[in-house]
């Protein structure tokens, strides 16, 4: 991606523009790691773990806060156009999305809470199976997607966007899993709800990095590919 | 249905160039930094001037080579490109203030509302009248503010009475938005206003003789910022009356001004846009290099 933003005359605004891509990867590094912890604890459920995933919600808080700053100096000093008008909106979009990834990655750690004490049931060990597949997507898809604002791919960045095409249905499925183990067991209805808002948080964090791929786009090619536009 | 193998399967993620053609059918910068034909759409449905194969020589240097451009009716076009370039001399030409520099020739068509301007059966006085020109420093005369506005309507007999001249001084300076700046100092030297004053005051001389066409040169590059906003609030304000062509180094000023952008280069029309589209998705690589300030 660097292929856009250097070759200024003035220097240093190759430098600050690479900087707002280095502020998405160490927010993306840093949401990875929180997927991964809320995905650890989703499997072997650990108060501590919970705790760590909630402490560094507060940092990827800041770094979105220092980004917008920083986007606002960027904005004020240079007056972007062009190619480096597109990075600034693309950057400013995305750390909106991956602090969205971060709030769902500590609802995943909420709900992982709730379910810590509660004996095991006959629905949880599949269940769990198939939402740590969705896990694993989600996961996939996310890092991915960040890794687009260092190494620019189109290829990656379309199969992102299919990603949450596949996560979509899955999603669909595994909620008509979960209500036919609920008319199966009624009493596992509170685990069942838990499960559905996991599901639906990891389909969530395949939207935004759908997202990110299409301000990927957006910032390299300058096509702006809203949610539907594109059909293959 | 028969399936084959050339066949693009829905799941597989599509190259962009297939994304490109359904989404918006070019890539923003579709032509490298060779290519010197002109991109985009230079041409105008409602044509006030029409260049057509505009060439200007320097003695044996050109200038500038094959234009072909419109100004519409009733728009403020931005003309912009690295020093050097052409725009200027281009810009000098809609009025044929080229015929003043010596060994300078142009050649091509150029036509205001469908009549030619160059030829010699052509008298430039009325010319420069109907397509007035405002340049980079304030020029006003060494005579009154007054004088400065009534030199033309007086030179081209526009007004039949000194009440009737009065009329044009006053209706000119307040279209200028300097009236209310000035009304109580009428006589009083032009030069002793402030730099962006006396650049209103040249506007309020230039739209005094009735122009159809107004042609600026870096009119706000003297000027600081608030006079700069005076200039452009004027200039959109302008627009509705005339129309506009304007040669300016601030990106941001032709971006904020103009409904049209033209790039140049090297004495090339490189790129023609609606503004938003220079300023966002420019699609020559030369406008994109220029206008992000990676050359020029």
């Amino acid at each position: 991606m660097n292929d856009i933003i250097e070759g200024h005359t003035y220097r240093r605004y190759d430098g600050e523009l690479r900087h707002l891509h280095r502020i998405v990867l160490d927010m993306g590094e840093l949401i990875v790691i929180q997927i991964s912890d809320a995905l650890r604890a989703f499997h072997s459920p650990s108060a501590e773990l919970i705790q760590q995933i909630k402490t560094r919600e507060i940092d990827v808080d800041r770094m979105e806060v220092e980004a917008d700053a920083e986007i606002s100096r960027l904005i004020a000093r240079y007056s972007p156009v062009g190619s480096d008008l597109r990075v600034v909106i693309s950057v400013s979009k995305s750390v909106t999305d991956l602090e969205g990834i971060g709030d769902e990655a500590v609802r995943i750690a909420c709900v992982v809470d709730e379910l810590i004490g509660i004996p095991l049931s006959k629905m949880q060990t599949p269940v769990m199976e198939e939402i740590e597949g969705l896990g694993q997507l989600a996961i996939s898809s996310i890092s991915d997607a960040v890794g687009l604002f260092d190494l620019y791919d189109e290829k990656t960045a379309l199969r992102v966007i299919e990603n949450h095409r596949e996560m979509d249905g899955e999603f669909q499925s595994e909620l008509r899993r979960l209500m036919s183990y609920i008319r199966d067991d009624s009493t596992d209805i509170n685990l069942a709800l838990n499960m559905a808002l996991v599901a639906k948080s990891l389909e969530r964090i395949t939207h935004h990095a759908q997202n990110l791929a299409e301000y990927s786009i957006f910032e390299m090619e300058g096509i702006d590919l809203r949610e539907g536009q594109y059909k293959p | 249905m028969n399936s084959t193998s050339d066949e693009i399967h829905p799941e597989e993620p599509q190259p962009m160039t297939a994304l490109r053609k359904k989404e918006r059918g070019t890539n923003p910068i579709s032509f490298g930094r060779d290519h010197r034909d002109t991109v985009g759409e230079a041409l105008s449905e409602h044509a006030r001037i029409q260049c057509r194969n505009v060439n200007v020589f320097y003695g044996n240097k050109r200038a500038i080579l094959d234009i072909n451009l419109d100004v519409a009716r009733n728009e403020v076009i931005a003309l912009i490109g690295p020093s050097g370039c052409g725009k200027s001399t281009f810009l000098r030409c809609l009025n044929r203030m080229n015929d003043t520099i010596p060994d300078c020739r142009v050649t091509g068509d150029i036509l205001m509302d469908g009549a030619p301007i160059y030829g010699d059966s052509v008298d430039v006085v009325p010319l420069r009248a109907q397509v007035g020109m405002v340049f980079q420093k304030p020029n006003p005369f060494p005579k009154s503010i007054f004088e400065n506005v009534a030199y033309g309507p007086r030179v081209h007999g526009l007004a039949s009475s000194k009440s009737e001249l009065g009329e044009f001084v006053e209706k000119s300076l307040r279209r200028a938005g300097l009236w209310e700046e000035v009304k109580d100092r009428l006589h009083q030297p032009g030069t002793g206003l402030s730099g962006g004053q006396q650049q209103r005051l040249c506007i309020a001389r230039t739209i005094a003789v009735n122009p159809e066409v107004i042609l600026m040169d870096e009119p706000c590059s003297a000027l600081d910022p608030i006079a700069t906003a005076k200039i452009e609030q004027l200039i959109d304000e302008l627009r509705s009356d005339y129309t506009i062509a304007i040669v300016t180094h601030s990106m941001q000023q032709a971006a904020r001004v103009s409904q049209r952008t033209a790039y140049f280069h090297m004495g090339h029309l490189i790129e023609v846009g609606e503004t938003s589209q220079i300023f966002t998705q420019p699609r020559h690589q030369l406008t994109e290099d220029y206008i992000t300030g990676r050359f020029g």
